[in-house]
């Protein structure tokens, strides 16, 4: 009996050395059976967030079609990379219906995101864009809470509020999918994925796809970051916590000058509008000759930006475009104007005219869009 | 535990015991718990390979307390339609055929005695978690009711997983298909589910199984990857005036292995011990030892949604002379279960399981060398499944053969057979 029992163990040992370590990559057929298991009691048969219980779940369990997912290391906008998918299977979402399916098999979970990904054809055309590094944190100081609370200010107030997620906009939120999306409450020391300072990190320069919190990376420094980070620390019990750093007084709310600049004259000014109403260019289209340049101003319920579709200009105009616009962040993408008053000029010398399609992409999901059409 | 107990009666008598045995309703049942479905929106094959036999999820479940730790556990939390109460009603045929002395002892069928559970499971916050699960078993012309397991658990002492107090009637941490009972039935005409559930002919009913009363110190990693448990507890029978008089300790170590790539998914390595005592004297101040030490190893293989689950424990017993009348040596026996279970689509399942008992010395001078060994197969399949997320329903049936050799009257084997249908309502 002890020989046996001790062959056994040997021949386990063995099993483990001579397998192979390289984590090979899901297979979506062995996902189904996993998927089955697991996820479609709310994420539904067909992915579509339509599951038997879905409808007592609040938030509502994620709708797969669309490709969109919030908790991620990449930019606004991007899909995931497999690693931001297994982090959010493995750890689920706090005081979601999410639970954390960390125990079961590490292959496992690369088979069922495999087979998660096939619900949406956005996985065949797009990669996930790189993921956004997380700088090293500086030493958080009062000066560095001070400065993320002016930034707290302007860029997160108007649906934070004061941190607890009493905003002036937000009961007005909806996300993508038309369900009412509360801003999160920062102060209760932690949120769905973030419980470290490089969590909170993250989320602030990637946002949350589907949602109106939108990415900073374009408009943040990773030192603002940083401080915006220790800010939110200090407001509640995080594990992090820097609330014994504020300095006297800190609750008092400062103002601060505009992030962005408006910096060139326009003969066309577009509004950006999030509202009671939703979220709207004003006007939504506009027609102006070549040579001429457009404003767009963020009037209420920002951050916006403008950023346009590849594919849904004239042929030819992309990189005159883009040199004619004003503090990019990206590919056709304008600066994140933060404040109401904070403006960005696009100027149309020089390019082909046509049909210039363009969204906001912190409100797209909300159906934040637009044209300008360009006459010779 | 009460199933042994046909090899120390005269087989004239074995369905009188048999029935007792029904009615005394010792063997634990165990399924999913709808009401763990019902609070976190899952089904019940997110926490069980096969109910009840519980998957890795589950298991880190349990170890939590009963716990996913995400913010939704607490009451306070929850949806309020939502109550940490949960029912099991159970009904079964059983047709039995079993032989003595070369004679037919009985050959017949009849609707089994089912049982009703009313338990409530849960936890009452962060750190405090709690199962009572009485059981009304009724049949063999009586019924009864008693309380299977009944305890309070402080959970995460000094912030860590690592130590965690239970407190109370508990189910011991046993490797991890033995953990739960394989058949819907509260008890069965085979006499022992388990070799662990084996008792030495004459000696005092210890069984693993048993659920004594007691305090259990456990701890796990994330992922209960590398876990423990030590429980101190009591070897006297629940509600027996002698409850502190019988001290016992058993103690398990498990470790999972997570397999990255290949046919082998997961397996798991554990060991496990016991130091049972049994008082005797007039004040009950000598204490005389049962031991029970051994091993279990678990395969998971070719799926992680549908796996081939392999588990095979072996272990060895030995009950001090003193403990057995008329024994002039300390009895010796090895023991172990192999068991298959294989889900080949949700929700059916498909088990099978071979037990062994093999005496290796025995306790009383004279008796043959393979005295009380025993030979147990079975066979079954079920099928348990959700209506909806509040309720589920299922069937099992299964074939079981026991032999228990020399102990017939004629010194020949008896030999058992047992067919069961039954049926299970939980919600």
């Amino acid at each position: 009996m002890r020989s046996s029992v001790l062959f056994a163990v040997l021949a386990c040992l063995a099993l483990t050395a001579f397998t192979p370590v390289r984590e090979p990559a899901g297979d979506p057929q062995r996902g189904k059976a996993v998927y089955e298991r697991f996820c479609t009691q709310c994420h539904g048969p067909r992915g579509n967030g339509g599951g038997e219980v879905a409808a007592y779940a609040n938030p509502r369990p994620r709708d797969f079609r669309q490709g969109l997912f919030k908790f991620r290391s990449t930019p606004f906008g991007s899909l995931p990379t497999v690693a931001d998918l297994d982090r959010t299977v493995s750890n689920g979402l706090y005081g979601t219906a999410m639970p954390p399916f960390g125990a079961i098999n590490p292959r496992a979970r690369l088979d069922v995101i495999a087979y998660i990904q096939t619900f949406s054809p956005r996985w065949q055309s797009e990669k996930p864009r790189e993921a956004i590094a997380i700088a090293s944190e500086p030493t958080a100081t009062g000066a560095s809470l001070e400065r993320g609370q002016v930034i707290f200010g302007k860029a997160c107030s108007s649906c934070h509020g004061d941190g607890s997620g009493n905003g002036p906009l937000a009961k007005s939120l909806v996300d993508a999918w038309g369900n009412a999306d509360p801003p999160a409450d920062l102060t209760r020391g932690r949120t769905k994925a973030e419980v470290r300072g490089e969590d909170i990190y993250l989320r602030i320069m990637t946002g949350l796809n589907g949602t109106p919190m939108p990415g900073f990376s374009g408009s943040l420094s990773p030192e603002q970051a940083w401080d915006v980070v220790h800010y939110v620390e200090s407001l509640g019990p995080w594990k992090e916590s820097t609330v014994g750093l504020r300095p006297a007084g800190m609750m008092d709310t400062s103002a601060a000058p505009s992030a962005t600049a408006p910096s060139a004259n326009a003969g066309v000014t577009i509004e950006m509008v999030g509202d009671a109403n939703g979220y709207h260019f004003v006007p939504s289209s506009v027609t102006v000759h070549v040579g001429d340049a457009v404003r767009f101003v963020n009037k209420i319920g920002g951050p916006h930006n403008v950023t346009f579709w590849p594919d849904s200009i004239p042929a030819g105009a992309q990189q005159r475009l883009q040199g004619n616009m004003q503090n990019t962040s990206g590919p056709l993408t304008g600066p994140l104007l933060i404040n109401s008053g904070d403006a960005t000029v696009v100027s149309f010398a020089g390019v082909p005219p046509g049909t210039y399609k363009f969204y906001c992409m912190p409100h797209l999901a909300l159906g934040m869009k637009g044209q300008i059409v360009v006459t010779p | 535990m009460a199933q042994s107990m046909p090899y120390a009666h005269p087989m004239k008598t074995m369905r009188h015991v048999l029935l007792a045995l029904v009615v005394l309703g010792a063997a634990r049942p165990a399924y999913g718990i709808p009401a763990f479905a019902r609070k976190y929106g899952l089904k019940c094959s997110a926490c069980h390979e096969a109910v009840p036999l519980l998957n890795v999820m589950g298991r880190a479940f349990r170890d939590n307390g009963y716990r996913f730790n995400n913010g939704k556990d607490d009451a306070i939390s929850t949806d309020p339609s939502y109550w940490p109460i949960f029912a099991w009603v159970e009904e079964n045929y059983q047709y039995n055929y079993a032989k003595s002395s070369k004679k037919t002892e009985f050959n017949d069928g009849q609707v089994g005695p089912g049982f009703a559970v009313l338990g409530a499971m849960g936890s009452l916050g962060k750190n405090i978690s709690f199962n009572v699960r009485p059981i009304y078993a009724g049949g063999g012309g009586g019924s009864n009711i008693a309380f299977d397991v009944a305890w309070i658990r402080v959970n995460r002492l000094f912030d860590t997983d690592a130590l965690n107090v239970r407190l109370g009637q508990i189910d011991l941490d046993m490797p991890i298909a033995t953990a739960s009972e394989r058949d819907f039935t509260v008890n069965d005409f085979v006499g022992n589910l388990r070799s662990l559930d084996y008792a030495v002919p004459g000696s005092h009913g210890f069984d693993l199984l048993g659920n004594p009363l007691g305090v259990e110190l456990s701890g796990h990693d994330p992922g209960s990857i590398n876990r423990y448990a030590v429980t101190f507890f009591s070897n006297s029978p629940v509600g027996s005036h002698q409850l502190f008089n019988a001290p016992s300790v058993y103690g398990r170590v498990s470790h999972l292995v997570q397999v990255p790539g290949g046919f082998l998914r997961d397996f798991e390595v554990g060991a496990f011990g016991s130091y049972a005592t049994v008082s005797f004297g007039a004040d009950s101040a000598v204490l005389k030892p049962q031991t029970r030490y051994g091993g279990s190893l678990d395969f998971w293989l070719a799926s992680d949604a549908l796996p081939l689950h392999i588990e095979a424990i072996g272990f060895q017993g030995r009950d001090d002379h003193n403990i057995i009348p008329g024994a002039t040596r300390d009895a010796l026996y090895y023991g172990g279960d192999v068991q298959v279970d294989y889900v080949p689509a949700l929700p059916v399942e498909l088990f099978a399981r071979y037990n062994l008992i093999r005496n290796v010395r025995q306790a009383i001078p004279g008796r043959p060398g393979s005295y009380a060994d025993q030979d147990v197969y079975l066979f079954g399949v079920q099928h348990l499944q959700s209506l909806t997320s509040r309720f589920e329903w299922g069937w099992q049936l299964h074939y079981a053969l026991q032999y228990d050799h020399l102990l017939a009257s004629d010194g020949t084997n008896n030999l058992q057979h047992v067919v069961w249908a039954g049926l299970i309502l939980a919600f």
